[in-house]
C-alpha cells in the first residue's frame, strides 16, 4: 500500500455551491429537538488550551456542556448523502470536553499577578468572546481541582493552584490509562461494540507504558509548558526520542510505519525526490498503463490514434 | 441457451452449460475453446467450451461447423440448436464475464489483466469439464496472442491432456468452431436482452449502442450521450477501455483514488515530514492517537 | 464568528433518514447525483454484511457502520451564506442517520482502517473529559478508577 499523504488542502472541484454542508456525529442529548423558545445549540470559536489558536467548540442548548470538533479526515474519500454527492468526505465528530481544560489557561494567564479574582473576570477574552459561556458549564465544586477558591456565597474569587492541577491531571491520565486497558479488554471479551475492537492492550504493554500514553492524549488539551510539569509530576519517563514518547503501546508499533513520521532523516526525503517524476498521465493513460498489454494485439488494434482522436470530440 | 441466472444479476459473472451427455463420460473426447466479445467496450466477454467423444468428429464436420466469424447470426442460431439437438454426443459450457467483473478485474489495484482473466476462465472450464466426469483427452484453444506461452501454461496445469493452442483455432476444428458459436450466441443473447439496472420510468436508455466495438460510430454516439457526470457509464459498459476512459476523462467530475500517480504521492510525505522536522511548532502537533487516525481539530466551517 | 444549530428539521418521528455512503475515492464534485439509479441496485450483500459494489469500474468493498450507543449522526446544511460577519450564520439539520455504508478499495473493511479506528475515540474521549472522582484523588493510592461509560 502505498503511504498515504496526511490530508491537507486540496484542490476544489466544480461544485454547483447550493449548499454547503457538514456530515457530523454528536451525542443524543444534543442532537434532540429544542423547544421554539429555546436557544439553539451553537458552534463557537474559542481557545484551544494546547494550540494556543481557536478552534470550533459546540455549546449545547442549555449552556450546560461544551463539546470539542474532530474531523476524520482520510485522503481519498467523498460522501454520497442521499441524492448527493459531497467531495468533502470528513466525518466531524462532536464529543463533550471538560470544560475545566478550556478555562485553565485564562487562570494560569492570571496567576502571574498572584490575585485573587472573581472567576467571571478570570475568563473573558476579547478575541474569543463566548468563552464566557463556558462558566455555566463549570460547577464551583469543579473549579477546586485547578484553583484556590476563597469567600462564600456568590462573592467567591479564585486563583490558579498548580499543585492541585496536577493532581487532577494526574487522575484525569490514570482515568484515561484504564480506559485503554480496558478496551481492549472488552474486545476479547467480544463486545457488543463492533466498532470498538481497535485492541491497545498487550502482553508487553506495561502500566508504564498505558499512562506515558494516555499521559500523551491529556496532554493535547493543556499547555506543552503544563504537559511537561505533568511529565515530571507523574514521574513519566520521556524516551529520548520524541516520536517515540507518542507512539502508541508496544504492541501497536508496527502500524506506525503507516504514517510518515517526523525526521531529521533527510536521506529519505534526498533519495524519494530523485525518483523520476513522471510527466503527468491522464487518467486513460493510467488506466492503460496498469494493464498488462502483452499479448493483446487484437486489442491494441481497437485503441489505434485515430479511434482515440475520434471519441475525443466534444 | 437458459441465460436467466446471468439476466437475474448481470453485475456478476455466470457460468451455464448442457447436461453431461454419458457418451462423454466413458469415450475419449475432444474439447474446443473459443471466446466472444474480447473487443467490444460493450457488455460481456464469453468463454465457450463444446466437448464430444473423438469418434463423433465426422459428425461434427456434417453437422457445418465453419469459421464462426464468416457466418451470420442467423447460421450461428441455427447452429447452436443444432448443438442443443445433440445433446446425446455433445456437451457445452460458457462462462460470462460481466462487463462489470472485467472492469473491476482490469483495474484492480494490483494488475490483472485481460489475458490473465482469459486464461484463467479457460482453465477453469478445462477444469470444470473435467470434475464433470467427461473423458477428456484432446484439447483445442483458440487464442490471441503468444500461442505457444499460453499452451506451456494449460500443459502445466493439465500434463494429462494433449492441448493444441493456435489462433484461427476456430476454423481449423469443427469443435473449436462449435464452441465459439456458443460463445457468440450467448454474448449476442445477454447484449440483446441486457437489462439495464440503471433504467427508471423517467430515464430510458437507448439499445442503439450498434456492436460495442470502440470503432463502431453508433457505439461511439451512444457512449458519449450516456455520460452521468458522477457515475460515468451504465455497468453494461466497461470502464476500462481507453474508449469508455477518455470520454469519461472529458465529460465527467474528476474522481481520485489513492492508488492513482503512486511516483508522485511516494515523494509527497517524505517532503511534508522534511518541513515538519524543521518547522513544526509542537503545540500545533496532535498526538500519534489522532495522527494515526486522520483526526484533526476543526479550527473553522469554512466553505 | 458563531454558528446556530436548527434541529427542528429533524425533530420527532418524520425525521428524514439519509441513506449515507463513505466512498474510497475524491469525487471532484459537490452537488446532485443519482445515487439510487447508478450505485444502490448494484450494491450486493455477499453474506454477514460484507457489502460489494463498483464505483466507474472499480470493485468496492463494504460494510454498515453503526454509530455507537449514545450518538447521532446529522447532515448539517447551510442554506445561505451570511453576508457580513454581523449576520448568525445557521446550520440546518436536514437529515438524521444512526448508521452509514463505509466502502474500501477492494479490500474488505476491517478494525485497521481510519475509520474504525477514528470512531474509537467515541469512547476515548470519555476517560479524558469525564469529571474525576476527588475522593479517590486523595488517599494518592494506585486505586483504578472506574470510568462511568454514561452516555455523553
Amino acid at each position: 500500500m502505498p503511504p498515504r499523504r496526511e490530508s491537507g488542502v486540496k484542490g476544489k472541484g466544480s461544485s454547483s455551491e447550493e449548499t454547503d454542508q457538514w456530515v457530523v456525529v454528536l451525542p443524543d442529548s444534543v442532537a434532540e429537538k429544542q423547544d421554539e423558545d429555546e436557544d439553539r445549540p451553537t458552534f463557537v470559536k474559542l481557545l484551544h488550551p494546547k494550540t494556543e489558536k481557536g478552534a470550533m467548540f459546540l455549546f449545547s442548548k442549555d449552556n450546560q456542556q461544551v463539546l470539542e470538533v474532530l474531523a476524520f479526515q482520510e485522503e481519498f474519500r467523498s460522501w454520497f448523502v442521499g441524492e448527493s454527492v459531497q467531495q468533502d468526505g470528513s466525518l466531524h465528530m462532536v464529543t463533550p470536553v471538560d470544560p475545566l481544560f478550556l478555562v485553565l489557561p485564562y487562570l494560569v494567564k492570571a496567576y502571574e499577578s498572584g490575585m485573587y479574582m472573581p472567576i467571571d473576570q478570570l475568563v473573558s477574552d476579547g478575541q474569543y468572546p463566548e468563552c464566557t459561556r463556558l462558566l455555566s458549564c463549570i460547577q464551583l465544586s469543579d473549579l477546586e481541582h485547578i484553583c484556590d477558591v476563597k469567600g462564600s456565597g456568590d462573592v467567591r474569587a479564585c486563583r490558579y493552584n498548580k499543585e492541585r492541577t496536577l493532581e487532577w491531571l494526574k487522575q484525569k491520565v490514570e482515568q484515561v490509562a484504564d480506559k485503554l486497558t480496558d478496551s481492549s479488554v472488552r474486545v476479547t471479551g467480544g463486545a457488543q461494540l463492533l466498532t470498538f475492537t481497535h485492541s491497545l492492550k498487550s502482553e508487553q504493554a506495561s502500566r508504564d507504558d498505558y499512562l506515558r500514553y494516555a499521559c500523551g492524549l491529556v496532554s493535547d488539551y493543556i499547555s506543552t509548558d503544563l504537559s511537561k510539569e505533568l511529565t515530571q509530576h507523574m514521574g513519566i519517563k520521556i524516551p529520548e526520542k520524541k516520536e517515540v514518547n507518542c507512539a502508541e503501546p508496544p504492541a501497536k508499533k508496527a502500524k506506525l510505519s503507516e504514517i510518515p513520521e517526523a525526521t531529521e532523516d533527510y536521506s529519505k526525503f534526498a533519495v524519494k525526490d530523485e525518483k523520476p517524476k513522471n510527466t503527468k498521465m491522464t487518467a486513460a493513460q493510467r488506466a492503460l498503463s496498469k494493464v498488462d498489454k502483452t499479448g493483446m494485439k487484437s486489442i491494441a488494434s481497437f485503441f489505434s490514434p485515430k479511434t482515440a482522436a475520434k471519441s475525443k470530440k466534444k | 441457451m437458459d441465460l436467466c441466472d446471468f439476466e437475474e444479476d448481470n453485475t456478476k459473472s455466470c457460468v451455464v452449460g448442457s447436461e453431461v451427455p454419458d457418451v462423454t463420460k466413458g469415450e475419449p473426447c475432444c474439447l474446443g475453446i473459443d471466446e466472444a466479445g474480447r473487443g467490444p467496450v460493450l457488455g460481456p466477454m464469453v468463454y465457450g467450451i463444446c466437448y464430444c467423444p473423438l469418434s463423433g468428429q465426422d459428425r461434427l464436420k456434417d453437422m457445418g461447423f465453419a469459421d464462426s466469424k464468416t457466418l451470420t447470426e442467423e447460421q450461428r442460431e441455427k447452429l447452436f440448436e443444432a448443438i442443443a439437438g445433440a445433446g446425446e454426443f455433445m456437451g457445452w459450457t460458457i462462462h460470462i464475464l460481466a462487463p462489470n467483473a472485467i472492469s473491476n478485474c482490469m483495474l484492480r489495484r494490483s494488475k490483472y489483466n485481460l489475458n490473465t482473466l482469459s486464461h484463467d476462465t479457460a482453465i477453469g472450464l478445462i477444469q470444470r469439464t473435467l470434475d464433470s466426469g467427461v473423458n477428456l483427452q484432446e484439447v483445442y484453444v483458440d487464442t490471441v496472442g503468444d500461442a505457444s506461452k499460453y499452451q506451456d501454461k494449460l500443459k502445466g496445469i493439465f500434463p494429462d491432456l494433449d492441448i493444441t493452442v493456435t489462433p484461427k483455432a476456430d476454423a481449423k476444428f469443427p469443435i473449436v468452431s462449435a464452441a465459439s458459436i456458443c460463445a457468440k450466441v450467448a454474448r449476442d443473447r445477454a447484449v440483446k436482452g441486457w437489462g439495464f439496472f440503471e433504467e427508471t420510468e423517467d430515464s430510458a436508455i437507448s439499445r442503439k449502442f450498434g456492436s460495442g466495438y470502440p470503432s463502431d460510430p453508433d457505439t461511439k454516439k451512444w457512449l458519449a450521450g450516456m455520460v452521468d457526470p458522477v457515475f460515468g457509464f451504465p455497468q453494461f459498459v466497461r470502464f476500462s477501455w481507453s474508449t469508455a476512459s477518455k470520454i469519461l476523462d472529458d465529460k465527467a467530475v474528476p474522481v481520485n483514488w489513492d492508488d492513482e500517480d503512486e511516483d508522485e504521492k511516494a515523494a509527497t510525505p517524505s517532503v511534508l515530514s522534511f518541513f515538519a522536522a524543521k518547522g513544526e511548532d509542537p503545540k500545533q502537533k496532535k498526538h500519534q492517537y489522532f495522527q494515526e487516525r486522520f483526526l484533526h481539530s476543526v479550527t473553522d466551517f469554512g466553505s | 464568528m458563531s454558528v446556530e444549530v436548527d434541529l427542528s428539521g429533524v425533530s420527532g418521528e418524520t425525521a428524514a433518514a439519509a441513506k449515507l455512503h463513505l466512498l474510497p475515492c475524491e469525487v471532484e464534485h459537490t452537488g446532485p447525483a443519482q445515487v439510487t439509479r447508478f450505485f444502490t441496485p448494484g450494491v450486493r450483500d455477499s453474506g454477514q454484511g460484507a457489502l460489494q459494489a463498483s464505483f466507474r469500474g472499480r470493485e468496492l468493498r463494504g460494510e454498515n457502520v453503526a454509530l455507537p450507543d449514545g450518538y447521532t449522526g446529522l447532515v448539517l446544511k447551510e442554506k445561505h451564506k451570511a453576508v457580513s460577519d454581523e449576520e448568525a450564520r445557521v446550520f440546518h439539520a436536514a437529515q438524521k442517520f444512526q448508521e452509514f455504508t463505509y466502502w474500501n478499495m477492494e479490500t474488505p473493511p476491517s478494525k485497521n482502517d481510519g475509520l474504525q479506528k477514528a470512531l474509537h475515540w467515541l469512547e476515548i474521549t470519555k476517560a479524558i473529559h469525564s469529571p474525576v472522582d476527588k475522593n479517590i484523588s486523595q488517599n494518592g493510592s494506585h486505586t483504578r478508577v472506574k470510568v462511568e461509560d454514561s452516555s455523553p
